[in-house]
């Protein structure tokens, strides 16, 4: 019997492909295979919605969205070549849909001017010390281009080395290198301007 | 405040060394990730459509009447489409032509197909008496034939 089956690649995701199979794949199969996509290349995404706009729920709003996409397109028999591509692309282009959205929710005021605000729960000294300082990186970060945020969120959310982040940008080590140590030039400049000198 | 201490991050060539800017960094991102990562939501929905057995796309078979399905009603439509061209062209057919056209009355302006001007010379018809006449012009002649039905 001809039937459509959908095979897990290791690093590329998958691939649609038409075969002669005679024992097709189980529907609890490509739940796995889809599962698995989504261990590989669901932080990535999150990644990118991250960087863009500095909120880790957002980020992830838009990370179950994009997967969600991909799943639907699965579901209709589309076939897409590159998932990760496809993911990180999507992945973008709701991030920027989420900036029209949340300007009309905001008006004017931009959306990190909300991500300070914590609970009211008394913090022991070392950890409100540890939170002052992580809403000083999220400002100073907030106020940096696009692109140094996203590389510096490559490096160390993701701890991907050069090659992985070249990789992902689609450019070469060296031009990783330099933005990156641009970026890192950059954000320690914006904190000792702010008096954030002393990190812990 | 501490953060928790990693081992140098350049052995690719990226990073510093592992400063505080960087023992920072690695702390304030990894404590924005979410932790334990989410599982993935996805819809209650059908197995995708490309893994499904073709059986299993497939139509079941219909329990209609014959003469209710798809098929009936677009051979029905196509006959009587057929069926009712054929009749229209039949009722608008224009009648025969006469057997022996006059140049009187009514049909004065019937036009002759070849095949009746081959059949039926008019010139030698009883019931029409020819005049015919050659005018001579500056230009050159004009043959001239009157026929006129004997009274």
């Amino acid at each position: 019997m001809s039937t459509l089956a959908v095979t897990a690649a290791p690093s590329a995701g998958w691939v649609n492909k038409r075969t002669m199979n005679p024992s097709p794949r189980s529907a609890g199969n490509q739940h796995a295979d889809f599962e698995g996509l989504y261990q590989r290349h669901s932080r990535e995404v999150w990644a990118l919605a991250y960087a863009r706009w500095m909120n880790a729920d957002t980020a992830m709003d838009i990370t179950q969205e994009a997967f969600l996409r991909l799943w639907k397109q699965w579901e209709a028999g589309e076939q897409i070549a590159n998932p990760r591509a496809w993911l990180l692309r999507v992945a973008r282009n709701l991030a920027e849909d989420h900036a029209k959205s949340a300007f009309r929710r905001n008006g004017t005021s931009p959306p990190q001017a909300m991500n300070d605000v914590r609970a009211d729960d008394p913090l022991p000294i070392e950890m409100l010390e540890r939170e002052e300082t992580f809403a000083q990186l999220r400002d100073v970060l907030g106020q940096m281009p696009e692109a140094d945020r996203e590389i510096l969120t490559l490096r160390y959310a993701l701890d991907y080395d050069t090659n992985e982040i070249a990789e992902m940008l689609a450019i070469n080590a060296t031009a990783v290198h330099m933005r990156l140590s641009r970026a890192r030039q950059r954000l320690a400049d914006r904190l000792k301007a702010q008096g954030v000198g002393q990190l812990p | 405040m501490k953060f928790v201490t990693r081992p140098p991050i350049d052995a690719n060539g990226v990073g510093h060394g592992g400063d505080d800017l960087d023992e920072a960094l690695f702390a304030f991102f990894r404590s924005e990730m979410p932790h334990p990562w989410p599982r993935l939501q996805l819809p209650n929905s059908a197995p995708p459509a490309p893994l499904l057995h073709l059986a299993q796309l497939a139509p079941a078979p219909s329990r209609r009447p014959w003469f209710r399905s798809p098929r009936f009603a677009l051979a029905a439509s196509l006959a009587l489409l057929i069926g009712g061209y054929a009749l229209m062209s039949a009722a608008l057919t224009p009648p025969a032509q006469p057997d022996n056209p006059s140049l009187t009355g009514e049909t004065a302006n019937t036009k002759w197909n070849k095949k009746d001007m081959e059949d039926q010379d008019p010139i030698e018809d009883e019931n029409l008496d020819v005049h015919e006449w050659l005018e001579q012009g500056k230009f050159g002649g004009t043959y001239h034939m009157e026929l006129t039905p004997k009274k």
